[in-house]
């Protein structure tokens, strides 16, 4: 099982909207996908028709430990493709139980359970460095890191990647990352000069293409489903389909392997 | 105009984050349920004759995880690469053994005997940079790193009533968060 987090502490980048394209793709490959919602915000629940504000089991049931993760697995309309949902309540997490030892390593341990059911999964993280955030990064292979083209993001970047370098310090071994310039429109000239500013300080993890400014982004969330899957061939689509391609060629630390009860 | 508050001491910003960072991603050694509630009566918990009243640990990684063990029973720190050689039918917690002092030492894969199995799948398997020889020399645990030594009162110590299935794990340092080593009973651990 493969587990990517999409992560930028930045909002408005395009994370959700990236872990659901990339998910779809995967889905429409046949691999066995799962998506996990840890905003609590819960664009990403919000997207497949759950509400954040109203949903029973979420993944704040993994952190009181109340539920297994079987459980809380949604349905998303999509075949092959699962959600892990958020609640509103994720929010007070890093009140409760921000400073308790070992809470970072709470969903790893919850994705271990059901590591033999899934192929790939995909962790949607919140804007901001947390107890959600770390937990993401702890669990994860490889982090997607999308940035928008124009100066701001920039600024957010140099925050994510100043984060993965204190938890490589921390864990001892180097997390891989991506950075993904999104939302790029080559009509303007902050997202030239962003793309060039991109290339120029993250030369090495830099994705050589672009996500563009697709309209149908916003159609395909309307209708609950990832562009990737509601149009394969949209602009937006293929070039998911590009990075997707790059990333799971990309050497990533080892892959989670199923637990071992005998 | 009222008294002003004193401003609390927060830490310098880096140094925050690494703490949290530290905090957080704390992997902990698995005990017997009955440890891990936590609700036995002191009494029954046993305490390490070493550490009375207060001992030095001299603090190290394996993984993401800190381990200390005391000073007093470190016999000296090496460098990784000082010839270990891996034996026919070794155990799996061993990488092999080396010369040290003119005497054969078991160097111990550290991570395999205080990680359970699930938790020891995660860890990346990168090599150990040092050794610390314990245990009247007998001994090397590998680890990653080694970090500074610090003092520990015998009541900061959460000490293990059941020593089970690994007789090593002495305890934990709470504050630190930390498992404290009995190198004592490696000695144990071929019969």
């Amino acid at each position: 099982m493969k587990v990517w987090t999409v992560a930028n502490q930045k909002g408005g980048v395009g994370k959700t909207t990236t872990v659901a394209s990339l998910a779809g793709l995967c889905a429409l490959k046949g691999e066995r996908t799962l998506i996990v919602d840890l905003d609590p915000h819960g664009s990403l629940t919000a997207y497949f028709r759950l509400d954040p504000e109203r949903i029973e089991h979420s993944a704040y049931d993994l952190f009181t430990g109340s539920v297994s993760a079987q459980s809380l697995l949604c349905e998303t309309g999509v075949e092959r493709l699962m959600l892990l949902p958020a609640a509103v309540a994720l929010a007070t997490l890093d009140r409760q139980i921000g400073a308790r030892p070992g809470m970072g390593l709470v969903l790893r341990r919850a994705l271990q359970e059901i590591s033999e059911q899934f192929d790939r999964v995909l962790l949607d993280c919140p804007p901001m460095l947390g107890v959600l955030m770390i937990n993401a990064l702890a669990a994860s292979h490889h982090v997607i890191i999308p940035v928008q083209t124009e100066f701001l993001a920039l600024k957010g970047l140099q925050r994510m990647v100043n984060t993965l370098a204190m938890m490589q310090r921390n864990r001892s071994y180097t997390l891989p990352y991506s950075v993904v310039p999104t939302q790029y429109d080559r009509r303007t000239r902050a997202s030239i000069e962003a793309l060039e500013e991109l290339q120029r300080c993250y030369r090495q993890q830099l994705w050589d293409g672009v996500i563009p400014v697709d309209t149908q982004f916003r159609e395909a969330s309307k209708r609950g489903l990832p562009l990737t899957v509601l149009r394969p061939w949209a602009r937006g689509s293929r070039a998911y389909r590009q990075l997707f391609g790059a990333l799971d060629a990309a050497p990533s630390i080892p892959t989670v392997q199923a637990v071992n009860h005998g | 105009m009222a008294d002003e508050l004193p401003p609390e001491e927060l830490l310098e910003p880096r140094r925050a984050l690494q703490e949290y960072l530290t905090v957080l991603l704390r992997e902990e050694p698995v005990d017997s349920p009955s440890d891990a509630s936590g609700n036995e009566p002191d009494s029954s918990r046993r305490v390490a004759a070493w550490s009375h009243p207060e001992f030095e640990v001299q603090l190290f990684k394996v993984g993401g995880l800190q381990l200390a063990v005391p000073v007093d029973k470190l016999h000296n720190v090496l460098p990784w690469d000082t010839g270990i050689q891996s034996q026919p039918e070794q155990p799996e917690w061993c990488h092999g053994l080396m010369r040290y002092q003119g005497r054969a030492v078991w160097v111990i894969d550290t991570a395999v005997l205080v990680l359970p199995p699930e938790r020891l799948e995660l860890i990346p398997h990168c090599r150990p940079a040092y050794i610390l020889i314990v245990g009247d020399g007998c001994w090397g645990l590998a680890c990653h790193d080694v970090e500074e030594v610090v003092s520990l009162a015998q009541d900061e110590v959460k000490w293990r009533s059941e020593r089970g299935r690994r007789p090593w794990l002495a305890g934990t340092a709470l504050r630190r968060g930390c498992a404290v080593l009995d190198s004592d009973a490696f000695a144990k651990l071929i019969g």
